[in-house]
């Protein structure tokens, strides 16, 4: 999923995968947030995820999947070693992307 | 202007609204169709009985009825099983959550709903009549533990409900209140707050469950039937203990400490198979046993006994029961030692009809009857808590008296058990109509939730794009609560 996506978008991928996580992870969620989502969310877009459609990451964009990762979080994450893991992962990520666009830029240089 | 603040709700709630309006308030709307209410009228309402509603009906019904005290929705076709799944009428989750912040909601009954996966009733606070019955796909019951004022309390047939928190707390909190409780044999575990890992249990709440003897009625809700209605299946808990007691003493005899899942489930068929003889006697008068003389004291506490050859009393109890009766006592003895599995309908034989073909679809309920009339109507079992595997504890039962014992029908793959199985169509995953409302089933919510919980979604994801997605939501919430919900974001 490499198209960019506009905010109504994200929020409808976020809002399908909310409605397939379901209870607990939606009572984590404050409900203003929920509320964010469900009502900015493109309603027509968000047709596409039918009740067959796996959700992962061909099916969901990298905005709607880095999103769930702030939800992950903020809210779900059940111990500080669970968000320090995730907030480790994304670091490399991040580190590994940088590193991989240095040589590039040095190569053209 | 006035016509702006007139409100056009959705047909089955326009036929809930008028009826009581003209039954309570005296206020007689005409013909259904294109009606529009005020604002004032809405807020009258103080009951809704809602039939056949579709997804999104209850969409915002806490705004529209700020007053609703009481809610039922139902749907009257029962065996959905077999049916498309655009055919089939239900709310959706969604709903459900409109429904959670009806905060003034003293009576609640959902039955019959295929496409709801879950309620909070913590979040209802004043209910003290619940009835959530006969739902499919329910599979989380919440916050009944924060239901302190409940004396009427009706649950079962959801046979994917999978989790019950805290249902023991609830009737011991409760057991001063309760005039009438009605729970799914399948259930018994959970109200006795019974530990798998070591057998202990509440007993207060066995207790209340004693003391309340005469108001409480366990239930196994078995498939309709068009022609003799529900098969309803009602012991008192004299009997459930009776059964109760049996399944655990059958435990403990046939599983040596510590075995695995695997080891359960092969131990637990190879007793049935063993023990449990296939009745004859009811399959062959069209399943309408009766126990009478059989065992008069255990017949004389019997409620309602129609078609009890298909419940998992008969199967652990008697020890002779039809293939339905099998799966129910296999998925309870499965679950005294924490593994989740689920009854399954099917036929018995291989779709030579070929139902499922889309070309066939037209005729495909036509087709469903002439097959289960020529056939044999069956039921299986799946193991939810083993890889989704199957087993066919009847057919293997038949084997082994036979003097096969080789369990032919045991941990199958669902391509295997369809060789000579015919899945329902729910269960096959043949539904796959288009259809314009959402529901997740199991699977994909399964799927998704184990790649968050490990991490597996985010393999490529960055901080930075993270960080980028938590200011573009923070932006929006903060432009709605301007921070009022105390959260810092950074």
């Amino acid at each position: 999923m490499e198209e960019h996506m506009n905010k109504s978008q994200v929020y409808a991928e976020v809002y399908a995968a909310l409605s397939a996580l379901g209870g607990e992870y939606i009572r984590k969620t404050p409900q203003k947030v929920l509320d964010v989502i469900a009502d900015r969310r493109d309603k027509q877009y968000g047709q596409k995820f039918d009740e067959n459609t796996p959700l992962n990451e061909k099916t969901l964009s990298k905005e709607a999947i880095a999103m769930l990762a702030s939800l992950k979080l903020d809210y779900w994450c059940k111990t500080a070693l669970e968000k320090q893991t995730l907030q480790d992962l994304l670091s490399l990520h991040d580190k590994k992307s940088s590193r991989q666009s240095v040589p590039k830029d040095n190569k053209k240089a | 202007m006035e016509n702006d603040e007139l409100i056009k709700l959705p047909i089955s709630l326009t036929v809930a609204v008028c009826h009581e309006l003209k039954d309570k308030h005296g206020i007689d709307k005409g013909n259904f169709g294109g009606l529009r209410f005020t604002n004032e009228e809405l807020a009258k309402i103080t009951e809704l009985d809602l039939e056949g509603p579709r997804a999104g009906d209850l969409k915002d019904i806490h705004k529209l009825f700020p007053n609703l005290r009481g809610l039922s929705i139902k749907n009257r076709t029962i065996d959905n099983e077999y049916h498309y799944i655009n055919e089939i009428r239900s709310i959706k989750q969604q709903d459900v959550w409109s429904i959670e912040r009806c905060k003034n909601l003293e009576r609640l009954s959902i039955t019959n709903q295929e496409f709801i996966s879950e309620i909070d009733l913590g979040k209802l606070p004043k209910l003290f009549d619940v009835n959530i019955s006969n739902n499919a796909s329910l599979a989380t019951i919440d916050g009944i533990d924060k239901l302190s004022e409940l004396f009427s309390l009706a649950c079962y047939g959801n046979e994917w409900l999978q989790e019950i928190k805290n249902l023991d707390k609830a009737i011991v909190q409760n057991k001063d209140n309760f005039s009438k409780v009605k729970l799914d044999v399948q259930l018994f575990p959970k109200a006795i707050g019974y530990n798998h890992l070591d057998g202990t249990y509440n007993q207060e709440a066995f207790d209340a469950l004693e003391q309340e003897k005469h108001i409480v009625k366990w239930c196994e809700f078995l498939r309709h039937d068009n022609f003799k209605g529900d098969k309803n299946v009602e012991i008192d808990t004299y009997n459930m203990c009776k059964m109760h007691n049996k399944a655990c003493q059958i435990l403990h005899d046939i599983l040596p400490k510590n075995s695995s899942k695997f080891d359960t489930i092969v131990a637990v068929e190879r007793y049935l198979a063993e023990n449990v003889t296939y009745d004859d006697d009811t399959f062959k008068s069209r399943h309408t046993k009766s126990v009478a003389g059989k065992d008069d004291k255990a017949t004389a506490r019997v409620v309602q006994y129609f078609d009890g050859a298909n419940s998992a009393y008969c199967c652990l109890v008697d020890n002779n029961c039809v293939c339905e009766g099998y799966a129910r006592g296999e998925q309870y003895l499965l679950g005294l030692k924490g593994i989740q599995a689920k009854t399954v309908n099917c036929v018995g034989g291989k779709d030579n009809l070929r139902l499922f073909d889309q070309k066939n679809a037209d005729n495909y309920i036509d087709n469903f009857f002439h097959f289960t009339l020529s056939s044999n109507a069956h039921s299986i079992i799946r193991i939810d808590d083993y890889y989704g595997l199957y087993s066919d504890p009847c057919w293997n039962a038949t084997h082994y008296q036979r003097g096969d014992k080789s369990m032919p029908y045991t941990l199958l793959t669902k391509e295997d058990i369809c060789k000579d199985h015919t899945l329902s169509s729910r269960e096959a995953g043949y539904d796959k109509v288009p259809s314009d409302y959402k529901f997740f089933p199991q699977r994909v919510k399964a799927s998704l939730e184990k790649s968050i919980r490990h991490n597996a979604l985010f393999k490529n994801t960055q901080a930075s794009d993270v960080k980028a997605q938590r200011a573009a939501l923070q932006q929006d919430v903060m432009g709605i609560v301007r921070g009022a919900n105390g959260r810092t974001y950074e």
